[in-house]
């Protein structure tokens, strides 16, 4: 008997121990911050953040009919600032842990965004991989577009960006808060994807050149892919080409495959960019086709109009971003540091003349595969 | 009924040995690699894992001279009764200020990355409890341990390798040895305090039962932590960057966040990162910890060690509450790191006394 209470002493004490979590939060007690937009907001100095928070009710089939989200905008001096107002005003501990993607309003976007980086960086809640997209307008307008497909706004943007950049050549996601911190740590450019605010749709084509953190410029969608095929982010897409009167009227090639690498070369002490790049297709559609020629040669033709077309696409990127936008997001500083060591150290301090005076060599394979169902 | 043969079998050495190397250092060790050798920091992790299985050898040898005893007994035959009992005693201080400085780097990690409102102090007192319930158990209760975490330690690191893989940025590479010797060098001597924990083999000897194979399966232990510490350096250095995998406080669980699988629809595997990484601290801790109350109990002259668990557990606590901000637990490790290679290389000298003073060797264990 003496053993059996003393058994229980002994056991009562783990009951401390073994009582459940001490961070436990339930799920009913979280605003899940979703999305966010950053704008500048009127009064100076300030930022008006847009929270999109998800409404877990709506999730469940009977409560059909609310709204699956709401939309809170709070001006504060800074995002973090913002998020302890949110907190304020709502009955739910607000948290960035499913947060989708960031907005980036142009005005802001144009000020710079060093000083809106830190807080995504520093807490643990937001994932390196959140997408980041900059709005031509404000990022507020986008967050609170009514999509077709019924979706939260901020899962219809992410996406988007994720799935169309892999079947589209104008979409990008290749920057991330991850992708921003090392920008920031190695201090070079980048482009962010465009979102343009339309009537009733959005369009995701296009992209946001930086300089410095500043926003500098926009890329069209076209541009864009040149752009993507410079950074070697790229993995397929449809190329559209119009043909010559012989051939017919257009034809549109859907690349499968694309692989693409851009290495600094010096020659010389002048640096030449050369751009290595690797397409592999199938002809989706000819219209108009009133060819008398075989499938060999018409391929062959096909191939040469495609290859020009590419190429010069990527060139006038390469010299808009260049020479307009003084911005370089090809990684082209990263990879003259790494591949010619000794040459950045003398010249790190003409960088920016030696980039202008850089020039761009496209060395290109295009494989066109198959013709599709029906001859030409 | 025949008495089951006592002693720990060879590869639950070599389990001991790589479950005491892989610690809290696999948290922040790129940017140990990144911060002082840059993108050599790849080629300093992998020379640093060189030099210790040199100097693991040198351990294993010279326990190979006297393989009955440990190190706090063996120590005063070669140095002599009084220089023997100071060295047994930087030992034992050094097993209770790395347990200490596991146990608080545990818990801030744990505060920072899983349980915010929870308070390090419980975190810590939970976590030494537990470690004097293994300790307690004895070397053999250790050695099961870590023979059964050593596969999911291995295989939650080797996860993490794997799918980051992809996104190694090869041109960074490029740049390596550009920078001569000296960052290298540098590299070298902060990466080595992250591969410590092999002084374990000090006190295997007397408790393994084919003393014999104790220099190829001790080594063994070795292979894994340099293996998958060069890879994790390679990821990081490769995806972030020198200077990125710098500023981040904890590179590898970083690495872990990025991890999408099923396109995005499972993520945030840093929390299975963790809990991976809990194992591995919590068998690199009790190691330190039955290093540092073997050494006491031997040095008071006594076989039993576990009253000593307990006697020492406040102190490690008293330690390792000590600290009050970032900057005084850096200061702590810091300590802590640079015994640790003090006591690691200590083998050497005393190897070449215990030959001078012919001293074990030829004995018959």
């Amino acid at each position: 008997m003496a053993k059996r209470v003393l058994l229980a002493v002994l056991v009562l004490p783990l009951l401390l121990a073994t009582t459940s979590c001490w961070d436990q939060l339930e799920i009913e007690d979280l605003a899940f911050i979703i999305g966010l937009g950053i704008d500048h907001a009127d009064e100076p100095g300030k930022v008006a953040v847009t929270f999109q928070i998800a409404q877990p009710k709506a999730f469940i089939a009977e409560s059909q009919g609310t709204e699956p989200y709401w939309n809170i905008t709070e001006t504060a001096e800074d995002v973090t600032d913002a998020i302890n107002l949110l907190a304020r005003s709502i009955n739910w501990i607000p948290t960035l842990e499913h947060c989708q993607v960031i907005l980036l309003g142009e005005d802001l976007a144009r000020k710079g965004l060093k000083e809106h980086l830190d807080f995504a960086l520093r807490t643990h809640e937001v994932r390196r991989r959140v997408n980041i997209g900059v709005v031509q307008g404000k990022a507020q307008e986008v967050l609170e577009m009514k999509f077709n497909s019924g979706l939260i706004p901020s899962f219809v943007i992410s996406e988007m960006m994720i799935q169309s950049s892999r079947y589209s050549f104008e979409v990008t996601d290749f920057m991330s808060i991850g992708n921003l911190h090392i920008a920031a740590e190695e201090d070079y450019d980048f482009i962010l994807s465009r979102l343009v605010p339309m009537k009733d749709n959005l369009d995701m084509s296009g992209g946001a050149v930086f300089h410095d953190f500043h926003l500098v410029g926009w890329l069209s969608g076209e541009e864009l892919m040149g752009a993507r095929f410079l950074r070697g982010d790229i993995s397929g897409g449809f190329l559209k080409r119009d043909l010559p009167p012989d051939m017919g009227k257009r034809v549109i090639l859907r690349v499968f495959e694309a692989q693409s690498s851009l290495r600094p070369e010096i020659r010389d002490g002048k640096l030449y960019a050369v751009l290595n790049l690797r397409l592999e297709g199938d002809i989706e559609e000819i219209i108009n086709p009133k060819s008398n020629l075989d499938e060999e040669e018409f391929i062959d033709k096909t191939r040469t109009l495609i290859q020009n077309c590419i190429e010069k696409t990527i060139n006038d990127t390469y010299q808009k971003v260049k020479s307009e936008y003084e911005s370089d997001p090809f990684l082209l500083k990263e990879k003259t540091k790494s591949f010619y060591p000794d040459f950045w150290e003398k010249n790190k301090d003409s960088w920016a003349e030696i980039y202008q005076a850089s020039e761009l060599e496209i060395e290109s394979n295009i494989r066109i595969r198959r013709i599709g169902e029906i001859n030409n | 009924m025949r008495k089951k043969t006592q002693g720990l079998t060879n590869y639950q050495v070599t389990a001991i040995v790589t479950c005491s190397i892989i610690g809290l250092a696999v948290l922040i060790l790129p940017r140990l690699a990144a911060s002082d050798a840059g993108i050599d920091g790849l080629f300093a992790t992998a020379s640093a894992g060189m030099v210790s299985v040199v100097l693991a050898v040198f351990i294993i040898l010279l326990c190979k001279r006297f393989p009955n005893q440990t190190i706090i007994e063996f120590s005063q035959e070669i140095l002599g009764k009084f220089a023997g009992r100071m060295y047994g005693a930087a030992f034992s201080f050094y097993g209770m200020l790395t347990t200490a400085v596991i146990i608080r780097g545990f818990a801030d990690a744990m505060k920072v990355l899983l349980l915010q409102r929870t308070p390090i102090e419980l975190l810590m007192i939970a976590m030494i409890f537990l470690c004097i319930y293994c300790v307690v158990g004895g070397i053999s209760t250790i050695a099961r341990v870590c023979e059964l975490f050593v596969p999911a330690i291995i295989g939650g690191i080797g996860f993490i390798i794997l799918f980051n893989l992809n996104d190694v940025e090869l041109f960074r590479f490029r740049k390596v040895f550009s920078d001569g010797w000296m960052p290298i060098l540098k590299g070298i001597l902060s990466v080595t305090i992250a591969y410590l924990g092999y002084e374990i083999l000090f006190f295997l000897s007397p408790v393994m039962k084919n003393k014999a194979k104790i220099l190829p399966f001790g080594l063994a232990g070795l292979v894994f932590p340099v293996i998958l510490y060069t890879g994790l350096v390679f990821v990081t250095l490769g995806i972030n960057g020198e200077k990125t995998t710098s500023d981040l406080i904890y590179p590898t669980a970083q690495l872990a966040r990025r991890i999408n699988l099923l396109g995005a629809y499972i993520e945030r595997l840093d929390i299975f990162f963790i809990m991976f990484w809990i194992l591995a601290v919590f068998t690199s801790a009790i190691m330190f910890f039955y290093i540092a109350s073997i050494s006491v109990t031997r040095l008071a002259g006594l076989r039993n060690y576990k009253p000593f668990v307990f006697m020492l557990a406040p102190v490690i606590y008293l330690l390792a509450i000590l600290p009050q901000n970032i900057v005084q637990i850096n200061i702590l490790t810091q300590a802590a790191n640079y015994v640790g290679i003090l006591m690691a290389s200590s083998s050497i000298p005393l190897l070449l006394l215990s030959i001078i003073r012919k001293k074990g060797g030829n004995q018959r264990g």
